[in-house]
């Protein structure tokens, strides 16, 4: 109605010199003409127009996966296989430091389920890695690559992430337990041939022989770095004719490995522990007393994945969620079985993140206000936890929420 | 042919490059045998060369006229038809699930968008007596991405009207179901390239006049066949091989995520294509009309070879310094543009040769342009998707 009575108090034109129907013909010829003209002049419209992305900002994102296909398949033992990852384009990968892993996602069931598994491999090697992947009893993902990875197969992976050795010092005790030895192995792998000044000594603790992960590659590896490389091998179960260390890997035994090992007498040299939890708190009081300061111990654990399965399933309703990013402050509604930084990311928001498990603390904000279900375990240590530092990508608000986004390069 | 460059040898640079793309243009044009063929193609060259329309500025309007085909009874009349739509269902892919928030660096050296040596601009800088920065062939580089995934989407607008129309035209019923799904994928396809030009590059050009060409001429033919043949088997096989080449060559991870999904989808757009034509000009049409697509078919198939000189990319960075001939040569020889060429003849020949255009009087001509060794080659009806993609991965030469 409105637009009615507008046309009809705007001005009548006088003379019509183009009936009605013609005219988007007049106009159309018009164009055509300035635009032949003006390229005889040689002026021609820009060939291009900027766009600034903002069409798109909003529109969901999900987690920046890379593809990788498994070009190799390398069975350790029994119970554990090494894949070879590459790009399946042959591009060159991301840096990799020894030390770090990648979160591999694995449908299984219609089920997307993510494990994090450390590289094993030199990390010199930039067109490749690999990962190793030891059967844990009960383990969906494991069970599954053990039996049927296979080369040709494609996974999506997170990474690498994870600060683990991020700065070893030259001399250095690694401390292993069953599958904790695949970051040693890369550590070892990289460490040694590039770098002709290291010392390194492993400790390996296994079950039985059988379970000796890289037992060949080690040899070798003591073999041809000879003085450089010292490697310690204990078994719960051993072998009649077993030379090494016998029991399991704390109090007495690890004590008698640690004499065995003049590094571990050097002042300068620092521990880095993985494997199962028991025997990590074990070696971190033995070390303890025998005076290593708890600077020069570092550690990874294993984040066990049945343990963190359904910890998100108690959050029932949907909540908001301000979060706030050093550029602007978003409300975004976080569904039940949404994590924080997929809430974060589908609202185009830049959240940094890196393995999307709980494993690296890239994605570390805080909160200001309200209440979040982590996952546990993950890597949040006490000190973080009491300064209000949650883990966005294993976080679920069970209450309305403020959060604040770190900005990059803030520690 | 004419003597242009006598001719321009007078004129300021600008503007003796603007009337040498008349003569170009023109020149195209006198090369067509077919009086038919000339006659249904020279309006749409005059809008595209001439008066540019599709770089006007403006939103371009082009009217139709073609009729639209109901059956009010549902036949079941195209079992093959019907499979393809049930494939068609289940291949509808979220373009949300691709990772948008990969950091695209077109400046990247170690995994770059484009290879170096796709145009190879060494050569051309030495016959120019010059040297390019680094500096400087990253920004070319960059132009030619942009430019290529620009005319990809042009491409791609034209490829969603024209599935609209083909859908509505078609006399097979199955056809218009499957058809709803081919609307579907192209919208899907210009909302992906939109989205990477607008978020990653930053950069849209104007369409090129000769795709305005062939849009224009598709959108206004009445003939539904026509529209299918240049829609279903020729602009989507131009877009095959070079949705195809940059799938190959780009080492950048989300486009390459993007065109192999892209990929699927168009495969089945020429299977159908090829269906839908092998019915019709085999039984339905008279000898003359046949050879009327025979000839139309092999035109477009010389302006699509021929004519994709990425002159926007000329004007940009090299009008003035060489003439459009010495670009003309320079592109067709680029490596890249080959590989282009190569991969679209494959799978261009063999399909015009399985709905029956490739009858022996036009092999002569075909064999004259060098296009006849790709006749041997498996049509679309006879290949997969994933073959496809594993043979762009292998085989094909760079
Ligand atoms: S992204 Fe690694 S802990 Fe959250
Ligand atoms: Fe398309
Ligand atoms: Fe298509």
């Amino acid at each position: 109605m409105a637009a009615a009575s507008a046309k009809s108090t705007a001005p009548r034109r006088r003379f019509k010199l183009v009936p009605r129907v013609l005219e988007p013909r007049v106009g159309q010829l018009r164009r055509d003409l300035r635009v032949v003209l003006a390229n005889l002049r040689g002026e021609r419209a820009p060939a291009w127009l900027a766009r600034d992305g903002s069409r798109y900002a909003g529109a969901p994102a999900g987690l920046a996966t890379r593809e990788l296909e498994i070009s190799e398949v390398i069975r350790e033992t029994a119970d554990a296989v090494s894949l070879v990852l590459r790009d399946p384009s042959g591009a060159s990968l991301p840096p990799i430091r020894p030390g770090q892993f990648f979160t591999l996602l694995v449908e299984l069931d219609g089920e997307t389920l993510r494990r994090a598994y450390s590289v094993s491999s030199d990390c010199s090697i930039r067109d490749r890695f690999s990962v190793t992947i030891k059967r844990v009893p009960d383990g969906r993902v494991s069970t599954y690559l053990n039996d049927h990875a296979a080369p040709g197969m494609r996974l999506r992976a997170l990474g690498p992430s994870g600060e683990f050795a991020r700065e070893p010092a030259r001399k250095l005790v690694l401390i292993a337990g069953g599958s904790g030895v695949t970051p040693m192995m890369a550590l070892l792998r990289t460490l040694l041939t590039r770098e002709p000044q290291r010392e390194l000594a492993l400790i390996y603790a296994n079950r039985s022989q059988a379970d000796v992960i890289f037992a060949d590659a080690l040899a070798r590896l003591a073999v041809e770095h000879g003085p450089r490389l010292a490697v310690l091998h204990a078994l719960e179960q051993p072998p009649p004719s077993w030379s090494g260390a016998v029991g399991r890997c704390t109090g007495p035994t690890l004590a008698g490995m640690l004499d065995d090992t003049p590094l571990a007498s050097d002042p300068d040299s620092e521990f880095l522990l993985c494997g199962p939890t028991p025997m990590m708190d074990g070696a971190r009081e033995l070390l303890g007393a025998r005076g290593v300061a708890a600077a020069r111990i570092h550690s990874e654990s294993f984040l066990a994945p049945q343990l963190q399965a359904k910890a998100a399933a108690k959050v029932r309703a949907p909540q908001a969620v301000t979060i706030v990013t050093a550029q602007r402050e978003v409300g975004v509604v976080v569904q039940p079985g949404q994590t924080l930084l997929e809430a974060g990311l589908a609202a185009g928001l830049d959240m940094p993140y890196s393995c999307a498990m709980g494993g690296c603390a890239a994605c570390k904000v805080e909160l200001e206000r309200g209440e979040v279900i982590m996952r546990e375990p993950n890597c949040l240590g006490p000190t973080e936890r009491e300064a209000g530092q949650v883990l966005a990508c294993v976080a679920c608000p069970s209450a309305p929420c403020r959060v604040r986004v770190r900005e990059r390069g803030e520690a | 042919m004419l003597d242009s460059e006598r001719l321009t040898n007078l004129l300021p640079t600008r503007m003796r490059s603007q009337v040498d793309s008349y003569f170009e243009a023109l020149s195209v044009f006198m090369e067509i045998r077919d009086p038919k063929v000339l006659r249904s193609l020279a309006p749409s060259g005059v809008r595209g060369m001439l008066l540019q329309r599709g770089k006007q500025g403006e939103p371009t309007k082009i009217s139709c006229n073609y009729e639209a085909h109901f059956d009010w009874t549902y036949p079941a009349d195209q079992p093959e038809m019907a499979e393809l739509y049930r494939r068609a269902k289940q291949g509808q892919w979220d373009s949300d699930s691709l990772a948008w928030n990969t950091d695209v660096d077109p400046f990247d050296y170690e995994n770059p968008l484009l290879p170096d040596d796709f145009l190879d601009p060494h050569t051309l800088a030495a016959e120019l007596g010059t040297t390019f920065t680094n500096k400087e062939l990253a920004e070319f580089r960059f132009s030619l991405v942009c430019w290529l995934l620009s005319q990809f989407l042009h491409g791609e607008q034209g490829a969603l009207f024209a599935a609209c129309q083909v859908t509505e035209a078609v006399q097979f019923f199955d056809g218009k179901l499957y058809g709803a799904t081919q609307v579907m994928d192209e919208g899907r396809h210009v909302e992906v390239f939109n989205r990477y030009l607008d978020q990653k590059l930053g950069r849209l050009y104007q369409i090129n006049d000769n795709l305005f060409v062939i849009i224009d001429s598709l959108m206004t033919d009445s003939r539904w066949d026509m529209k299918f043949l240049g829609m279903q088997i020729m602009v989507e096989g131009l877009a095959l091989g070079a949705f195809g080449v940059i799938y190959k060559v780009t080492r950048e991870p989300l486009l390459r995520a993007l065109l192999e999904m892209v990929i699927q989808d168009e495969a089945r757009h020429v299977h159908y294509g090829v269906l839908a034509l092998r019915e019709h000009i085999t039984k339905e049409l008279s000898e003359r009309e046949r050879q009327e697509r025979e000839d139309w078919a092999f035109e477009v198939a010389l302006l699509m070879r021929n004519r994709f000189m990425v002159y926007e990319v000329y004007e940009e960075w090299f009008e003035g310094l060489m003439t459009r001939e010495h670009w003309r040569r320079f592109i067709s020889n680029a490596p890249g543009m080959k590989m282009f060429r190569q991969v679209m003849f494959s799978r261009l020949v063999p399909n015009l040769r399985a709905i029956g255009l490739m009858s022996e009087r036009i092999l002569p001509y075909y064999e004259k342009v060098g296009l006849l060794q790709y006749f041997d080659g498996v049509a679309a009806d006879g290949l997969t998707a994933e073959q496809m993609l594993r043979e762009l991965d292998g085989a094909v030469q760079y």
